[in-house]
């Protein structure tokens, strides 16, 4: 995880546009990034940087969604907000369903801006945070030996010791050393923790 | 006489004008005839003629004949019956009248009207073309009419006659109410014949006095015009019976039938002319009868007058070249007789030897004289026609340019929404950010005045994108100025670049250096690029991204021309429909109007130019337009 400050990355095609909202956002105490066009942003774009983007929803080259989806696949989660200088109600639709942030008509009121930044921002950092546990849960069951995923699955599943061994063919001793181990190594107190953490790894 | 004798009977006088009238002039009757168009018509002013010398003729002594037009061509409705009213009550307070005259129904209808308010005893003389007039309303009391029919079938009967190898009829009448009302009856009697013959019909009614003459000059060669009258065109203006008839004759190419006889020697063949002079005969006689008292007349109150010959103009039967042996027995015949010259050559020739050859050379260049100034006249009164055919011509292109500018503009307003959108936002977003730089200690005010000075610049550009649009929008008389080509088409650029934008098209302006000025109508001009530009993008739909490419030239391609054309990369245009294209209402587009083309083709002719469609084959569609440079040195 990086200590990077949340940067607002802002893109459109129209410079005046570009050139009023980085100076609104930061007049608002927010880092700006600026792109004239999707694809200087594109080229820019490192793999986890904190903040947001906010995008123009016509450009000529590439428009808002198809760039939304273009930052998808390059694996950059930034939150986006969508500016549109037309009432494009499919659009605003479809951008709203790819997981767009707020779409914003233009001209829009700093309110609303910064409110869908701030909320953008959250955002971010709450998935930023879900992320860094969910790769900290995975690191510790990677230490697992494959026997012991076995064990661990089974037993979250509710299995008594019994049961385990009678599925893997083996003495339920055995098994209870496993499972002795698997707690050890992923550090949780009790099997309902146990049963727990295999949730959230499930999700993550 | 006493004095207070005097004051007594000027008393007398003043309270009873209408006794006192008639002790006055005891034998002196007086009829008023209420006409319902305009006195100047030549109808109108042959029937009063023949009405007032047939009352002096028949009545018991001198009969005034008072004369008023109920001018229904352009006038009608409650407020001009009640202005009427109250003008022949101040007008007729002294000379009340003993009968009214009128004619044509809705004269009529409005004559019984007045009369149940003003004098509602006196009959009323009526001479309708309408014989079942007293089946829509009863016949009110002392009401004595004539029936006048406009006979069509037996003109169109003759016609046949004369010009056997006719295939179609054509039909022109005016627009006014009581010409439509007209026109079904007669074609009432047309249809049988109609189909009898298996002719068509060419509905030439109802159109503007230019449409009209248009189409009266490129009429099928197998074609018989038959005409009724053109009192008002569709836009309500109303015309003068003998020069529209000198109009349509002269811009007709095929043999017209009438049924007046006042236009009779201007060209027509002929037709059952119904002669006014008779109506006026037929009229007077009756109103003699009926102010002598008679009662009968009352009795059988629509009668049909016999007041139609059948009658050919034998200069137009030369004319058309038209056999004499198929004018049918009992067709009277006018201006059948030897000219002049035809019947008194030998004395001519007799006297123009006596007296010289000076003699023959003064009256040689009298006659000259004489004839070059009628011609010379003549030639005037056609221009002057003519121009007023073309101002109306012009006023409709301008209505109709103004619409489809609106239109256009339309399709554009998304595009336009968005290109004011943008600036306001920035807008905004500036003066937000220069609240918030003011407030931070110490405030940034260099900050502040860059964001002030994109404000400026961002109003400006929103403020030119509604003056284009207001510009294209205004509707005013069109104006002839000097223009530059190149400016025009730039504007128009500029107008489009978002819309050209957002569609992925790149716009290649290829503008000459240096062009002559055009004179015209500015906005009218922009229009026809526009409407070009518009059409090219539209064709380039289907055409992938990328490869979205408008070309824009002008050109000088000769001396004193102009040339802009502009060519698209899409699909083209099939060979077949390079003509249709500026044909009204058609469309390749699904929801076009049809009308960009072909108005754009109206204003360039108008402009004196030449506007059209080519297709290279393996490229897009090109459409060019050549102007005429305007007479004065070039500009750049």
């Amino acid at each position: 995880m990086t200590q990077a400050p949340a940067t607002i990355f802002l893109v459109d095609d129209d410079e005046s546009v570009l050139r009023g909202l980085g100076r609104l956002l930061r007049a608002a105490g927010h880092a700006t990034k600026p792109f004239a066009s999707p694809s200087e942003f594109l080229a820019q774009l490192s793999g986890d940087t904190p903040g947001c983007a906010v995008l123009d929803l016509r450009m000529p080259e590439l428009n808002g969604l198809e760039l939304q989806q273009a930052m998808e696949s390059k694996n950059c989660h930034l939150p986006v907000i969508f500016i549109s200088g037309h009432g494009d109600v499919p659009a605003s639709v479809r951008a709203m369903k790819a997981g767009a942030v707020d779409f914003l008509l233009k001209p829009f009121d700093e309110q609303q801006l910064l409110g869908a930044i701030s909320e953008a921002l959250h955002k971010d950092a709450a998935a930023r945070a879900g992320r860094a546990e969910t790769a900290a849960l995975h690191a510790r069951h990677a230490v697992l030996t494959p026997r012991e995923r076995e064990v661990c699955a089974l037993v979250a599943q509710g299995l008594t010791n019994k049961e385990v061994a009678q599925r893997l063919g083996t003495t339920e001793k055995t098994i209870k050393v496993h499972r002795a181990r698997v707690i050890q190594k992923l550090g949780v107190d009790s099997v309902a923790e146990l049963v727990r953490f295999v949730d959230r790894l499930g999700q993550g | 006489m006493s004095w207070r004798t005097v004051f007594f009977i000027a008393l007398l006088l003043s309270l009873t004008p209408q006794a006192v009238a008639q002790e006055a002039r005891p034998a002196g009757k007086s009829v008023l005839l209420l006409l319902p168009e305009d006195t100047a018509l030549p109808a109108m002013a042959m029937l009063v003629a023949s009405l007032r010398s047939s009352l002096w003729e028949t009545g018991d002594g001198p009969i005034t004949l008072d004369v008023e037009s109920l001018d229904l061509g352009w006038a009608s409705g409650p407020e001009h019956t009640r202005a009427l009213r109250t003008w022949y009550l101040t007008k007729y307070r002294e000379r009340r009248p003993d009968a009214l005259i009128t004619f044509r129904t809705d004269a009529i209808q409005l004559t019984l009207e007045l009369r149940q308010e003003l004098w509602p005893d006196i009959p009323v003389i009526v001479l309708s073309e309408d014989e079942r007039l007293w089946e829509k309303h009863p016949r009110p009391e002392r009401v004595a009419g004539l029936l006048l029919h406009y006979d069509m079938r037996a003109t169109a009967e003759l016609a046949l006659q004369l010009l056997p190898d006719t295939r179609r009829l054509a039909l022109i009448n005016g627009a006014s109410p009581w010409e439509r009302a007209e026109q079904e009856r007669m074609l009432r009697d047309l249809r049988p014949l109609l189909a009898q013959r298996g002719l068509e019909f060419i509905d030439l009614t109802g159109l503007p006095l230019a449409e009209l003459l248009e189409r009266a000059r490129t009429l099928p060669a197998d074609t018989t015009v038959l005409t009724f009258t053109f009192i008002t065109d569709p836009s309500g203006r109303p015309f003068v019976g003998r020069e529209i008839a000198r109009m349509f004759l002269s811009a007709s190419n095929r043999p017209c039938f009438a049924l007046h006889d006042t236009v009779l020697g201007l060209g027509f063949v002929g037709g059952a002319l119904v002669s006014y002079e008779a109506v006026g005969q037929q009229l007077g006689l009756l109103t003699s009868r009926v102010l002598r008292g008679e009662q009968e007349e009352f009795l059988a109150p629509l009668k049909p007058a016999p007041v139609d010959t059948l009658t050919l103009d034998a200069r137009a039967l030369r004319r058309w070249g038209i056999p004499r042996d198929r004018v049918p027995p009992g067709v009277r015949l006018a201006f059948d007789e030897p000219s002049l010259w035809e019947r008194y050559r030998w004395w001519v020739l007799g006297a123009l030897t006596l007296s010289g050859l000076q003699a023959l050379v003064a009256g040689g260049l009298v006659v000259e004289r004489r004839r070059r100034m009628r011609a010379q006249a003549e030639l005037l009164e056609r221009q002057r026609l003519e121009k007023l055919a073309e101002m109306e011509a012009r006023r409709n292109l301008d209505q109709l340019a103004h619409v489809s500018r609106v239109a256009a503009l339309g399709e554009l307003a998304a595009s336009l929404a968005h290109e004011l959108n943008q600036p306001l936002a920035a807008i905004l977003s500036n003066a937000q950010a220069a609240r918030r730089l003011l407030n931070t200690t110490p405030a940034q005010l260099d900050e502040v005045r860059e964001a002030l000075g994109d404000i400026i610049s961002d109003d400006k550009r929103a403020g030119e994108v509604i003056h284009r649009m207001r510009a294209l929008l205004k509707r005013g008389e069109p104006r002839q100025e000097l223009h530059s080509l190149n400016d025009l088409v730039r504007e128009v650029a500029r107008l489009l670049t978002n819309d050209m934008h957002l569609r992925g098209v790149t716009l290649q302006l290829a503008l000459a250096p240096s062009l002559p000025a055009v004179q015209g109508d500015g906005i009218q001009l922009q229009q026809v690029v526009l409407n070009l530009l518009l059409n090219a993008l539209d064709a380039m739909a289907d055409v992938p991204a990328g490869q979205r490419q408008l070309q824009v030239r002008t050109a000088s391609p000769g001396p004193g021309r102009v040339e802009l054309s502009v060519q698209d990369s899409g699909g083209g245009i099939e060979p077949s429909r390079l003509a249709l294209v500026f044909e009204p209402f058609y469309s390749t587009k699904e929801n076009g109007l049809g009308m960009g083309l072909s108005i754009s083709r109206s204003i360039v002719e108008a402009h004196g130019g030449r506007l059209q469609a080519e297709s290279p084959p393996g490229q897009g569609a090109l459409l060019r337009f050549v102007l005429p440079a305007a007479h004065t040195e070039s500009s750049p």
